[in-house]
């Protein structure tokens, strides 16, 4: 069984991983953690390149290591201490259309999304990915709600 | 209707539409503008570069983008960033208080996106080493570099373009706008930390060893070309203050001239540096103005904005106080929701016309209302200036989420009271008649 984990560098979306981690470990998924980078800004692309060597130099003596790699690193090792064996991957660009493209390329055979449980109006305004994969996806998807603490 | 009337509004509304949505590169639907309206036959060629590019703006915009990208090349901003960090003992209180006085300080001189590209990047990594939250304080940084901006001629594109077009000089900025931002700025970042005191906590889980590889020295990256670039940035400003008195002796050293001629020195002597320099310098914008110049150029030459001018003042003939008071209102909401470039320049146009009216106020005080509109109102959103979408999408891309809601609650409060003083300062300016 192919499981896709989707996390977002938020506390939110690993405790929703996790949460489903424990339920499914016993099925023994081969599992895989899937972190999307939001679409960087045009503006911010076109800047970032006129400048990229001195935000290559304060990196480089910050040893800032990548935000995307720490996150997706964390939430696999995070679903490793359930006993599971995850395998990780990064993509970028619109959260739902690449989970749902990943879990399509991958023929994943259940996707994960975590939910804050947001309702009404607030959810409509801040939009909801967790939504919008379980509309758009073929595979299955666990929509596991998490409660901020 | 006349023809040409009905496709330069046309034309322009649809550069605007496109603008806003931000599918098509802005700088591309600003030219497409302007090619139709050419095609069109609403201007000529020879019109639209002779009398509506105004040269004088893009030659400004021009020596300033360059002298920032000499001193970004010298490591200026990191520099002054960890310099600024370690006099502060890195106390993520004081970092809260002095980082955006500090970037709104440069941002009254130079370009805010490229002062808020470096301050956003260098408070997530000071915050990632010492363990406090950036998010209000790079909300804030943005908030004072746009006051800031306010404060001087080359501040903001809209006050270059406001300034050059309705004949307005470095020091007139500085004197009437100069003040007013200061004290916005005051309660501005005074509003800031006290909403945002209870989030910042001292963390006992500093990484001391990341912190003593801050050395500023270190972000130098060519010690020449920081001193040159900073000898070149002062002698801009300089030049700024004095080319009224130095043309009237009958020497050009016209507005455009003062940060060109500084910086061409550097490039002539930056050796291998050269081309290097010239290659960051953002053409892109450059252009996006030369486009958007003819754009409105062709509302201007079929009429459209002197219909718009004569209504405003038959509206607020006589009053003064409410006059200015919307003008600047109305500048602040429609740059949090426009880019405020196109804003501006349509509006210099505008005011230009209402002040050809009689009974209302001189142009000088719409002027100055529509720059603090303008310059401080982008604050709202996490699009209302280009140096609020570098920041925001520089630390998303990082991991930190802010969304919008986060944006606006932090933002809004310093933006609101900030207006307010400006709205004031513009009161007691119209009472003592000192424009």
């Amino acid at each position: 069984m192919r499981v896709l984990f989707c996390v977002d560098g938020s506390d939110l979306a690993l405790q929703a991983a996790v949460a489903a981690a424990r339920l499914l470990k016993g099925l023994r998924p081969e599992a895989t953690v899937l972190h999307v980078l939001p679409e960087v800004d045009e503006r911010l692309r076109h800047y970032e390149r006129l400048h990229e060597e001195e935000l290559r130099d304060i990196e480089r003596q910050f040893g800032a290591p990548d935000p995307s790699v720490v996150a997706v690193r964390g939430a696999q090792e995070a679903l490793r201490r359930e006993g599971l064996e995850v395998a990780r991957k990064v993509r970028s660009g619109e959260p739902v259309e690449q989970i749902v493209q990943e879990a399509r390329d991958g023929a994943y055979d259940l996707v994960v999304v975590g939910s804050h449980g947001r309702t009404g109006l607030r959810s409509l305004l801040l939009g909801s990915v967790s939504r919008g994969v379980a509309e758009q996806s073929a595979a299955p998807v666990l929509v596991v709600k998490v409660r901020p603490a | 209707m006349p023809v040409p009337l009905v496709l330069s509004v046309g034309v322009f509304l649809a550069t605007y539409i496109c603008i806003a949505l931000e599918k098509v590169n802005r700088t591309v639907v600003a030219l497409s503008g302007a090619i139709l309206l050419l095609l069109a036959d609403v201007l000529t060629l020879k019109e639209a570069v002779t009398e509506y590019v105004h040269w004088e703006t893009v030659g400004l915009l021009f020596g300033m983008f360059t002298i920032v990208t000499i001193l970004s090349e010298g490591g200026f901003f990191a520099f002054t960033a960890l310099w600024v960090a370690r006099k502060l003992h890195y106390n993520p209180y004081r970092i809260f208080v002095v980082f955006p006085l500090v970037s709104g300080l440069l941002s009254a001189f130079m370009d805010s996106i490229t002062v808020m590209l470096f301050f956003a990047t260098l408070t997530y990594e000071l915050a990632r080493l010492l363990k406090f939250d950036p998010v209000p304080v790079v909300v804030a940084e943005v908030t004072l570099a746009n006051i800031g901006g306010a404060s001087t001629l080359v501040g903001d594109p809209p006050n270059v373009i406001l300034g050059l077009m309705l004949g307005f000089s470095f020091n007139d900025f500085v004197i009437h706008n100069g003040p007013t931002a200061v004290v916005a700025s005051g309660a501005a970042i005074a509003t800031a930390y006290w909403a945002s005191r209870k989030r910042l906590v001292l963390s006992t889980d500093v990484d001391r060893e990341g912190l003593a590889r801050m050395d500023p020295a270190e972000a130098i990256r060519d010690p020449r070309l920081f001193r040159w670039g900073l000898v070149a940035f002062l002698v801009a400003v300089l030049f700024l203050v004095i080319h009224r008195p130095v043309e009237a002796l009958g020497i050009p050293l016209t507005a455009a001239l003062a940060p060109l001629l500084p910086a061409f020195v550097v490039l002539f002597a930056g050796g291998h540096k050269t081309e290097a320099i010239l290659r960051k310098v953002d053409y892109e914008v450059l252009l996006f103005f030369i486009g958007l110049f003819i754009v409105v150029g062709g509302l201007e030459k079929t009429g459209a904005i002197g219909g718009l001018a004569r209504a405003g003042a038959d509206l607020f003939r006589g009053q003064f106080l409410a006059l200015i008071s919307t003008l600047m209102w109305f500048s602040a909401v429609a740059s949090a929701i426009v880019d405020n470039v196109p804003f501006a320049l349509s509006m210099a146009y505008v005011i230009k016309g209402i002040a050809e009216q009689p009974g209302v106020p001189t142009l000088a005080m719409m002027v100055w209302a529509v720059s603090l509109g303008t310059d401080i109102g982008g604050n709202g959103t996490p699009i209302g200036a280009s140096a609020n979408v570098v920041a925001y999408t520089a630390m998303e891309k990082k991991g930190v989420r802010i969304g919008w809601g986060r944006w606006m609650r932090l933002a809004i409060p310093p933006t609101l009271v900030a207006l307010v003083i400006c709205n004031l300062g513009l009161a007691v300016k119209l009472w003592l008649r000192f424009w």
